[in-house]
């Protein structure tokens, strides 16, 4: 909320591969979030699934807001960046490495971490104990 | 996307397999296709050729949406054409990234895995600059901001890039 304390409004972006198995983008999280702003006086005048933010072709053709509320990874946001250079892009998500999903258990795993998350190897999201995550 | 390059050329590839090796391919037709058709289809039909042009046994080539679902592999063990292939085969090249690599490990682990691909991070693919590698789980690479193009990083490790070529 601090980052957008002077947006009106804003779109969402979220992406709806891998941060949807990771809990953290897709449209159920969009939607979550696009709520709480509204009620928290952030004006979400447009809410965009992108199957893959990180292929820059999919973003072609869509005109958000000044101000995008970033659902994807960091890949994602590179990408998001040199697609709208002038925009302001708040990123809700760190992204902490590689991993795989099982949809037995609804869960993604974090593999292969990037340095400053090893301690996080194994870790599962979403999980019951996402404490140790965050 | 995961950005993974290829570790051997066909040449080395071909020196490392024994010759009654019977030869199963599995490819991924998401990320390991966008890193410069390392995977996919087209590299998966192509790499099949190749090998058994030169002699080999290749008891398939197997193609799948991705593979750092755990249950990919397990339901294609429930199709009956599938696991005869994977019981017969004794080595398996995967055209994946590391992750589909493990998950082949957990599924298929009577098969000898013949890592062709190294897997250096996180990127995404520019419309001018191609596949960009921008988070890498590579020690030896610092990278900037707007990330590096995955040909420039494939020289930088030494590495190749793209499908097995002759």
């Amino acid at each position: 909320m601090e980052q957008l304390s002077t947006a009106r409004e804003v779109t969402i972006l979220s992406c709806n591969t891998c941060t949807r198995y990771c809990g953290t983008g897709g449209r159920l999280a969009m939607d979550h979030l696009a709520f709480h702003l509204n009620n928290n006086g952030v004006t979400v005048v447009g809410k965009e699934l992108v199957t893959k933010v990180c292929i820059q072709e999919q973003l072609r053709g869509r005109n958000p807001t000044k101000t995008i509320v970033l659902m994807a990874c960091s890949s994602g946001l590179i990408s998001a960046k040199e697609t709208w250079p002038d925009a302001v892009i708040v990123p809700t998500n760190t992204t902490l490495g590689i991993g795989s999903y099982d949809p037995e258990t609804s869960s993604a795993t974090l593999l292969f971490p990037f340095a400053g998350y090893e301690t996080s190897r194994g870790a599962q999201f979403p999980s019951l104990n996402t404490e140790t995550i965050r | 996307m995961i950005m993974t390059l290829r570790r051997l050329d066909y040449h080395s590839l071909i020196a490392f397999l024994p010759r009654d090796a019977r030869v199963l391919v599995w490819s991924c037709n998401t990320c390991a296709r966008l890193c410069n058709g390392f995977g996919g289809k087209e590299a998966t039909k192509v790499l099949c050729s190749m090998l058994s042009e030169d002699g080999l046994e290749v008891v398939g080539g197997e193609v799948s949406t991705v593979s750092c679902f755990k249950s990919v592999i397990r339901k294609r063990l429930d199709r009956a054409d599938f696991r005869m292939m994977a019981e017969k085969a004794t080595h398996l090249i995967p055209l994946t990234c590391r992750t589909g690599v493990e998950m082949m490990r957990n599924e298929l682990p009577w098969l000898e895995i013949v890592e062709v691909g190294e897997t250096v991070g996180l990127g995404y693919l520019s419309e001018s600059r191609g596949a960009v590698l921008t988070n890498s789980i590579v020690e030896m690479l610092d990278l900037p901001e707007e990330g590096i193009p995955l040909s420039e990083v494939a020289e930088d490790l030494g590495l190749f890039i793209g499908p097995f070529e002759r």
